[in-house]
């Protein structure tokens, strides 16, 4: 990433930070990623990128979890197949204790790995472009684009009330 | 709140993590660890002598140690609720506090788990509970409440930590970036990297609201299974259908007023006084009287029930408990918890803190106290009058106890010190959440 042209803006406040926001909308950019110190909701209709299929994973792996709590359960009990008191060996209510437990445990295991897989996230430093000040109460803004644009970005995200901006002109341009 | 800037909210949390613990925190560790020493002497000798130095015997075999072990577990509710189901519906106060109620379930569920294995006596073969496939095909019986209790709280146990864990990454990263040395290396391999980037805050706000979502049921599934344990069986005290709800409401009482107790020192220590405030712990304590008045007409429906069925059994039990030897316990448990938690009706009962503290001080002890009611004395006093005995617990079940607060409160006072006791992110996001609004 680091070796790509791009602008990188510092904001000191949420509204110039949104301001910036809209003007890239306007000017159809939409090759940047931001920086917050929270995660704000409701920008939806102004980031390049929205929605994550968490959800859907999440679903998928609770269903997967419920089928292997019953699976388990009934296996087991199948196991000694041993029909009692005219009673078929397992029991379907009590299963639904294990079942939905399990399907707890899977769905919330992979809800967590899946954000570390989707975000990218594992033990090591963060990357180049991230500033400490975004963790505190600075918001950020990196465009990416290509050489011959870097001026016209700077101009824009200064004219929306960036605090700094830093042009980065990778070497191939 | 809205006086706090956004760089306030980071120095607070952080300094008290990084300024130097005092001497008292350092006393407070030694202290709660010579504890753990005597509670491990009291758990060895019992391993070593047999379970006849505790004091359950024939009829009643669940003693303290199951009744820790149900408290415990309720203790860690109000985590549950404050986190996920607070979070479900928005609620900003939730934000000053919800980290370390989160910490207090992790460390309860951790502490309640104990008791089951110390309770077993043969301790080393605990492992026969666990499914698992092995030669002999032998597994354990999944239509056993028993069994439910261990997958319940094995699952809460991990989603748990999973939920703080996923919560605290914004706030490592802060501590990451301010940290030096050893301690950064060891921040920055919790933060996992991050940036704060927009695709990790959208990957992560939905995994977190998924994490909340089955956070959610499993809390209410969590203690109704634990209920399961004693109203699954025909024990008068024991046999009932209203124990799920009224297990689950207990639970968030006890649990609420542990929060209290737990957050009026830590605000004072660690110099949080401006972001955990007056009206976080108010807020705490309206929710205890609603649950307060739920267990309340619990209490009122079981002597009703016992009344209402004519059941000769269930009748003889309930005026038993009501005014048997053990008649001190089920009165205090009404005292302590739903009349003294009505006094939270008095606007200075929840805003001072001497009475927020004294009362969720009371409950908490109300709420061991039922458990107490409820578990041993259900088997003092069954369907036989030749079967009925006495129960009270020896020294060793005292102390382990005793002990077990020692416990929890050793990685409280750890946790305290260690990692962030407040969400620095969602706190500014409450702060911010009318600017972005405005500016779209």
């Amino acid at each position: 990433m680091s070796e790509r042209s791009r602008v990188d803006s510092v904001f000191g406040d949420v509204e110039s930070f949104i301001a910036a926001l809209k003007r890239l909308r306007d000017a159809d950019v939409r090759n940047f990623t931001t920086y917050s110190p929270v995660g704000l909701r409701g920008l939806e209709g102004l980031m390049p990128r929205t929605g994550s299929p968490i959800r859907f994973i999440t679903l998928a792996a609770g269903f997967a979890g419920a089928a292997s709590g019953f699976w388990m359960c009934i296996g087991s009990a199948l196991l000694y197949g041993l029909i009692v008191g005219g009673k078929w060996p397992s029991a379907y209510l009590p299963y639904c204790v294990i079942g939905f437990e399990f399907t707890v445990l899977v769905g919330g295991l992979t809800a967590l790995f899946a954000m570390l897989a989707l975000a990218r996230l594992g033990p090591r430093a963060p990357e180049a472009e991230y500033d400490p000040r975004f963790q505190v109460d600075k918001f950020g803004i990196t465009v990416f684009c290509p050489g011959d644009r870097l001026a016209s970005m700077d101009q824009l995200l200064r004219s929306a009330g960036a605090q700094e901006v830093h042009e980065h002109r990778a070497t191939e341009d | 709140m809205s006086e706090v800037a956004l760089r306030e909210y980071n120095d607070t949390v952080l300094e008290a993590l990084f300024t130097r613990p005092s001497r008292a925190y350092w006393a407070a560790v030694g202290l709660l660890s010579l504890a753990i020493v005597w509670g491990a002497f009291c758990w060895a000798y019992q391993i070593c002598r047999g379970m006849g130095v505790a004091g359950i015997a024939h009829p009643v075999g669940w003693g303290v140690y199951i009744v820790n072990f149900v408290f415990w577990i309720g203790i860690g509710h109000a985590g549950t609720l404050i986190s996920a189901i607070l979070y479900l519906f928005r609620v900003r106060w939730r934000s000053a506090i919800y980290r370390s109620a989160e910490a207090m379930t992790v460390f309860a569920v951790m502490t309640a788990g104990l008791f089951p294995l110390i309770h077993l006596g043969r301790v080393w073969v605990f492992w026969f509970i666990l499914p698992y496939p092995n030669q002999r095909h032998l597994w354990p019986n999944f239509k056993s409440p028993l069994v439910w209790d261990v997958v319940a709280v094995t699952t809460y146990l991990i989603i748990s930590i999973t939920f703080w864990y996923a919560g605290m990454i914004p706030d490592l990263a802060a501590a990451r970036d301010r940290a030096t040395g050893r301690r950064r290396k060891v921040y920055q391999w919790l933060a996992l990297g991050w940036s704060s980037d927009h695709d990790q805050w959208r990957h992560y706000l939905r995994a977190y609201m998924c994490l909340a979502a089955l956070a959610t049921p499993l809390v209410i599934s969590v203690h109704s299974v634990v209920s399961f344990d004693f109203a699954v069986s025909l024990l008068p005290g024991w046999h009932t259908t209203i124990f799920a709800p009224y297990f689950v409401a207990g639970a968030i009482h006890s649990g609420l007023a542990m929060v209290v107790i737990l957050l009026i020192p830590m605000r004072s220590l660690l110099k949080l006084k401006n972001i955990i405030q007056v009206r976080h712990l108010e807020q705490a304590a309206l929710l205890m009287i609603v649950t307060g008045a739920i267990v309340g007409y619990t209490y009122g429906i079981e002597p009703f029930i016992a009344w209402y069925t004519g059941d000769v059994f269930e009748r003889q039990y309930a005026a038993w408990r009501a005014f048997g030897p053990y008649a001190w316990a089920y009165w205090c448990t009404i005292l302590f918890n739903v009349v003294a938690p009505t006094f939270f009706g008095f606007r200075w009962a929840r805003t001072k803190l001497v009475p927020l503290f004294v009362i969720s001080f009371l409950v908490t002890i109300g709420m061991w106290l039922e458990r107490f009611v409820i578990i041993p004395e259900s088997m003092a006093h069954d369907f036989v009058p030749h079967n009925w005995g006495m129960y009270s617990p020896t020294w060793v079940e005292i102390s382990i106890t005793g002990v077990s607060l020692c416990w929890f409160l050793f990685w409280f006072v750890l946790y305290s010190k260690h990692l962030p006791v407040v969400s620095i992110a969602e706190s500014k996001e409450s702060r911010l959440d009318e600017a972005v609004e405005a500016a779209l």
